[in-house]
């Protein structure tokens, strides 16, 4: 079921959105979430025979981000070492790009939802997303790939302008997902948009 | 389509990775730098003198030790001075990729070439050694160690005052009937273009600081004087022919002294009045200055690339 899917992939943004580290260990691990989306989207392909790319990041992603459970990632941290190379800070930017990636075959994977359902309104709502969400989050990594070469005072605005964006984003990003987790797919998996004149009783 | 777009840009993020990490690793020192410093420092029993470095944010250095020809011991002082937190480097003031820090190092006098009453010690160079293990051979400036001597006190120093703007001035008056033969700045193949001085002896207007020595305020030219243009700071400059200058007991000299501010280098020396009294007497007065360079990523840069193509 669409639900299903788009249910595991939502907890897993969740899961790799969220951070709560207690003692230095990450009790919303990444690699699980992760884990969730690669669940997710297999349900997908299973159900709908869709052609999910998404799901080869996402598995490159469960082991990418291993490490990440034992890091801490906020943007306090990323202020301090931003300007410094560290095999951390390439390795954090290398999980961000991975992380476009996933989310733009996802998208992918809603769009042509949307598309096979002749839901217009879902449709155009889906593709403003994608296009609001990659021009933005692309434009925050390319700008991250200066940070090395900011002075203070500009990182500082860099730093709080991409988390303010990048928030915003993300949680768009998420509340598609969950609208097409409770898209009716009439539970055999046909896409076909519920028509209303079919069904309507005479009465 | 969405794709082609897609693997462009995230193409162009690659590339420009790419291109700021070598631009970073260009601008990486691969020892620290040390500014230049003009010191005289006179001594007794004990004399602090801070020094100042460029070192790479990405790994930057402390001072554990140093060497210098000459001198038996000196201790590096690690308490800092400076803008710093607990957790973070220490450090003087911050640039994209580089910190300047200071390191203090206190000279004893017993450990020098100073025995005798005349006698100076003078340095450019000194061995480094950081704590990462690395050594230096810096260049840093010159300094200059004289006994510290008794001052015969022909002039009384009413006023003196420095500012940010790289001015400094000082207001004296006469004990005895002199004749100034000559004003000079310290190092002056180094500094004759980065050190101007004037001298201001219009006893009317500088007489109306006697005020001062009840506790009176001072007269609003000395207030102004900070903000007007150095062409409009009164007095003569010692560069003209003006010596030499002849003085009654308890008349008025002033000094007005410039520093280029586009320098980067540090100072610490006297501006000196030499002359002999009436009685016959020959005297030096000094006029004591402290001066740090502003220094701008651009300076940096500059220091940086011209130590770089000098090859480090």
């Amino acid at each position: 079921m669409l639900y299903d899917g788009f249910r595991k992939i939502y907890w897993g943004f969740i899961l790799v959105f969220l951070e709560i580290h207690i003692i230095a260990i990450d009790i919303l691990p990444d690699p699980v979430g992760y884990y969730l989306i690669l669940s997710g989207l297999n349900l997908l392909k299973s159900r709908y025979h869709l052609d999910v790319k998404a799901n080869y990041v996402a598995i490159l992603l469960v082991l990418v981000s291993i490490p990440t459970v034992f890091l801490q990632n906020n943007a306090m941290n990323q202020l301090g070492s931003a300007s410094l190379i560290t095999g951390w800070s390439i390795y954090m930017s290398v999980i961000g790009i991975l992380n476009l990636v996933l989310a733009y075959f996802i998208f992918q994977v809603m769009i042509s939802i949307a598309t096979k359902r002749e839901d217009d309104y879902l449709q155009r709502r889906t593709t403003n997303t994608f296009k609001a969400y990659m021009i933005i989050m692309l434009l925050i990594t390319f700008f991250e790939s200066f940070a090395m070469n900011m002075t203070r005072d500009l990182l500082m605005g860099y730093v709080t302008i991409s988390a303010i964006f990048g928030l915003i984003m993300n949680i768009t990003f998420l509340v598609l997902i969950s609208r097409f987790s409770k898209v009716d797919d009439k539970g055999d998996g046909s896409l076909v948009k519920p028509s209303e004149h079919e069904e309507t009783p005479t009465s | 389509m969405w794709g082609k777009i897609f693997t462009a840009a995230i193409f162009i993020i690659v590339i420009s990775w790419g291109i700021n990490y070598a631009y970073y690793q260009s601008k990486l020192l691969e020892k620290p730098i040390f500014l230049e410093h003009f010191y005289e420092a006179y001594i007794q029993d004990e004399r602090q003198l801070t020094f100042y470095y460029l070192t790479n944010k990405q790994n930057p250095v402390e001072v554990s030790h140093v060497v210098i020809d000459g001198v038996e011991g000196v201790n590096v002082r690690n308490d800092y001075v400076g803008f710093w937190n607990n957790s973070g480097p220490r450090f003087n003031q911050e640039f994209r990729h580089h910190y300047l820090k200071s390191v203090t190092l206190e000279f004893r006098q017993d450990f020098m070439p100073l025995s005798e009453p005349d006698s100076t010690f003078s340095f450019e160079t000194m061995e480094v050694f950081f704590q990462n293990q690395s050594t230096l051979m810096a260049d840093v400036g010159k300094v200059v160690f004289y006994r510290d001597d008794q001052y015969q006190g022909v002039f009384d120093s009413r006023m003196s005052s420095s500012s940010n703007q790289h001015r400094s001035e000082e207001a004296m008056v006469s004990n005895e009937p002199l004749t100034i033969e000559k004003i000079s700045i310290p190092f002056e193949k180094d500094l004759g273009d980065q050190v101007a001085v004037k001298v201001d002896f219009d006893q009317e207007k500088l007489r109306q600081l006697e005020s001062l020595k009840d506790g009176g305020d001072f007269p609003d030219w000395v207030e102004g004087n900070q903000n007007v243009d150095w062409e409009g700071v009164p007095g003569a400059s010692i560069e003209a022919d003006i010596f030499p200058l002849k003085l009654d007991a308890n008349e008025w000299v002033r000094l007005n002294m410039y520093f280029n501010s586009e320098r980067t280098s540090f100072f610490e020396f006297s501006i000196q009045m030499v002359g002999t009294t009436d009685t016959g007497e020959s005297f030096v007065h000094r006029s004591p200055i402290i001066d740090a360079p502003n220094l701008n990523q651009q300076k940096v840069d500059q220091l940086v690339d011209a130590k770089k193509e000098g090859g480090d």
